[in-house]
């Protein structure tokens, strides 16, 4: 019996590949889960308060999604802390550790899972979604407010005796031996 | 008094302070900020001052006077790694250019399109900004600001004094405007604090610290050869122990109130920077603009056209710091030295402005000249300037030696310097910055890959290795040539009381 040529081998082929093609397709032409939404009671929370977090998807709760707090992101000093999962009406409170920019990212449950401890939280896969959020502190800290008056002071002062300095009368020329080799 | 502190500010209180203040924990960066500026800023002003009126030389036959021909190596080194940082300099202010181009156009009002990034239409400014990088015509921009800069240090750098006595006092009015308007917007007073409250917890971090120091010397212009060349201008008995002070309190009294303005706009419109921090400038301040009741476009246009004007001022400064030095020891003609460094900056700012875009999801810094202006950032910024003063430091202490320094410094000045700024030069100064430097270098072994180490990117693990190699062996091998060259045998030093950027110029030119 003679070998099938290599025409009537692509011809039996080519049927088979576009079935195939076609079930791929049919097969990933689900609709897309839809994007996850973040909404937080107070966009300006406070430090060491708690404030409710609502994770939707299609505006449906998304329960058991995952948030991550990302504090002061994108800096040498960034960290991250994971929130409990989302309770069955897309629910979750989240208590900020410090004030200043956050980042919250939701994922769906399960993509990345619960990490076990906040602190090493790892960083699996693009976020499905993220808000950034500005953490206030519950009021003008003592010792901000002290670290801003003294830079001010010695700031402003420095200069303006340097300049008092530099428009008063001739200077003292005080003798104090020969100057340097050079 | 607004003359004086047009020479003090450029892009290093507005870009690079709102940069490391952010990327370092904001209060937890501040108050080591201002211990480095009393501790190690003043008395490193001071002392390169004094140098330089002592030898009226540039800084390293300055250096070469205490430590031989280590000091001028070491004096050469510094002159090579702070031209790295004049050539991302440079780029940095093609692109506040960019943006002043911009405040024409769309940058306040509509979204633009981000060809090339994961997210394609950012809203503005962000999106602008990295429109712009990411375009061809940023790299015209980098042509533009160097042959701007060329022209003015041919011309002499205080032919554009005019110019900046009247623009930069502007700043000060402009930023105290943005301060109104940041604290007046809801959250805006927040900002304030975050930028004061200390975090003891992360200032233990000795990044941090290494962060706070490398700020001043960036901010003072310290370890970059620039003041000992400056003070080789001026008359011997010119009272630099004062002129020291107001340049430091000065220059850092412009970035308190520009902290201000930054923090509270960043906090009220709760912006976290979309790549490298380098960035963050360029999104916080046209949103506070944004938010104008009135005038926006106004505003804008003149605050990226002030910030050019004092981004110039600086960047002649840091050129002539270089050009000063090779004059002195080669004896070449001034046009010849502008050549060669206008060239070559050229070459570097232009690697600097690449605008491939490497890293589309913005992980990191996006651009493959953002990324390599964050890398060489790294090295040369937060090590390289830290090395310089540690050596100089040293070499003055000890090698000059500090006394005798001390007595010609006090001999001008209405201030006396105690002995106690021996001690502070020879041994308390270099301490802080070798712990900083040893347990920075101890963090970065630590962590297994070298900084910047991104395997998942485009070029991600070759960039990291090849801009450390070339910043740390190719200045050490440029700045051993330069050293090793013999010296021409009547270097044009003696210009003491010549008009300042004169060096090199024949009798008429």
């Amino acid at each position: 019996m003679p070998a099938p040529s290599l025409r009537t081998a692509l011809a039996g082929l080519l049927p088979a590949l576009l079935v195939a093609a076609a079930a791929g397709a049919a097969g990933t032409a689900e609709p897309p889960a839809p994007a996850l939404e973040l909404a937080i009671a107070d966009e300006r929370p406070l430090r060491a308060e708690p404030v409710r977090i609502t994770v939707t998807a299609g505006g449906a709760p998304a329960a058991g999604a995952v948030v991550e707090a990302i504090y002061r992101p994108n800096s040498s000093t960034t960290y991250r802390e994971a929130l409990p999962p989302a309770d069955s009406s897309g629910t979750l409170f989240w208590t900020p550790r410090d004030a200043g920019p956050v980042t919250l990212e939701a994922r769906p449950g399960g993509a990345g899972g619960p990490p076990t401890a906040p602190e090493t939280a790892p960083a699996t896969g693009p976020p499905a979604t993220s808000l950034v959020v500005a953490v206030r502190y519950p009021g003008f800290p003592p010792s901000g407010l002290a670290i801003m008056l003294l830079a001010g002071g010695l700031l402003f002062g420095g200069a303006v005796v340097g300049f008092v300095m530099l428009l008063s009368g001739p200077r003292a020329v005080v003798p104090t031996g020969e100057p340097p080799s050079t | 008094m607004l003359a004086a502190s047009g020479s003090a500010i450029g892009l290093g209180n507005v870009v690079f302070f709102g940069s490391n203040a952010y990327a370092y924990g904001f209060g937890a960066f501040y108050l080591p900020y201002l211990v480095a500026l009393f501790l190690v800023g003043i008395p490193v002003l001071v002392s390169e001052l004094g140098l330089g009126g002592l030898t009226q030389q540039a800084f390293p036959p300055s250096l070469a006077r205490a430590g031989g021909r280590w000091g001028e190596m070491a004096g050469w080194w510094a002159l090579l790694n702070a031209s790295f940082i004049t050539m991302y300099y440079v780029t940095i202010l093609a692109w506040v250019c960019g943006m002043f181009v911009g405040s024409f156009g769309p940058l306040f009002t509509a979204e633009t399109a981000t060809p090339g990034y994961a997210a394609e239409s950012m809203g503005n400014p962000q999106g602008f900004f990295f429109h712009m990088i990411s375009s061809p015509w940023v790299v015209g921009l980098v042509v533009v600001m160097w042959m701007l800069n060329l022209v003015i240090v041919r011309r002499g750098v205080t032919s554009i004094e005019p110019v900046v006595k009247v623009f930069v006092p502007l700043m000060w009015i402009f930023m105290i405007v943005l301060i109104v308007r940041g604290l007046t917007l809801e959250g805006g007073p927040q900002g304030v604090y975050l930028l004061f409250t200390p975090d003891f917890a992360i200032m233990g971090d000795p990044a941090v610290w290494r962060g706070a120091v490398s700020q001043i010397f960036f901010s003072l212009t310290l370890g970059f050869g620039v003041m000992t060349a400056y003070a080789s201008y001026l008359p011997r008995n010119s009272d630099q122990i004062n002129n020291g002070l107001v340049t430091a309190c000065l220059n850092c009294s412009f970035e308190y109130i520009a902290g201000l303005a930054i923090f509270s706009l960043l906090f009220a419109f709760a912006i976290v920077p979309s790549a490298g921090t380098l960035s963050m400038i360029f999104f916080v301040v046209p949103a506070g603009i944004a938010a104008m009741p009135a005038a926006v476009k106004l505003f804008g246009l003149l605050f990226f056209l002030l910030l050019v004007m004092a981004g110039l001022s600086s960047s002649i400064s840091l050129i002539e710091g270089l050009n000063c030095a090779i004059i002195d020891k080669f004896g070449w003609s001034r046009r010849r030295t502008i050549l060669l460094t206008g060239v070559v900056g050229l070459v570097g700012s232009v690697a600097f402005a690449l605008p491939q875009v490497i890293d589309p999801e913005l992980q990191s810094t996006g651009t493959l000249g953002f990324t390599l202006i964050n890398l060489v950032d790294h090295w040369a910024f937060q090590y390289g300037l830290l090395i310089v003063g540690l050596v100089e430091c040293l070499m003055i202490g000890w090698g000059l030696p500090i006394e005798r320094l001390r007595e010609e410094l006090n001999r001008n000045s209405r201030f006396r310097l105690p002995p106690a700024f021996d001690w502070l030069i020879k041994l308390v100064i270099p301490t802080l910055l070798a712990f900083v430097l040893v347990t920075s270098v101890w963090q970065e072994i630590a962590s297994g890959a070298i900084y910047g180490w991104a395997p998942q990117l485009t070029l991600g693990r070759a960039l990291p290795v090849a801009c450390f190699l070339v910043w740390l062996l190719g200045s050490l091998a440029v700045a051993a040539w330069f050293t090793l060259r013999p010296a021409a045998p009547t270097p044009d030093a003696a210009a003491a009381g010549a008009p300042l950027g004169s060096r090199g110029e024949t009798p008429g030119a």
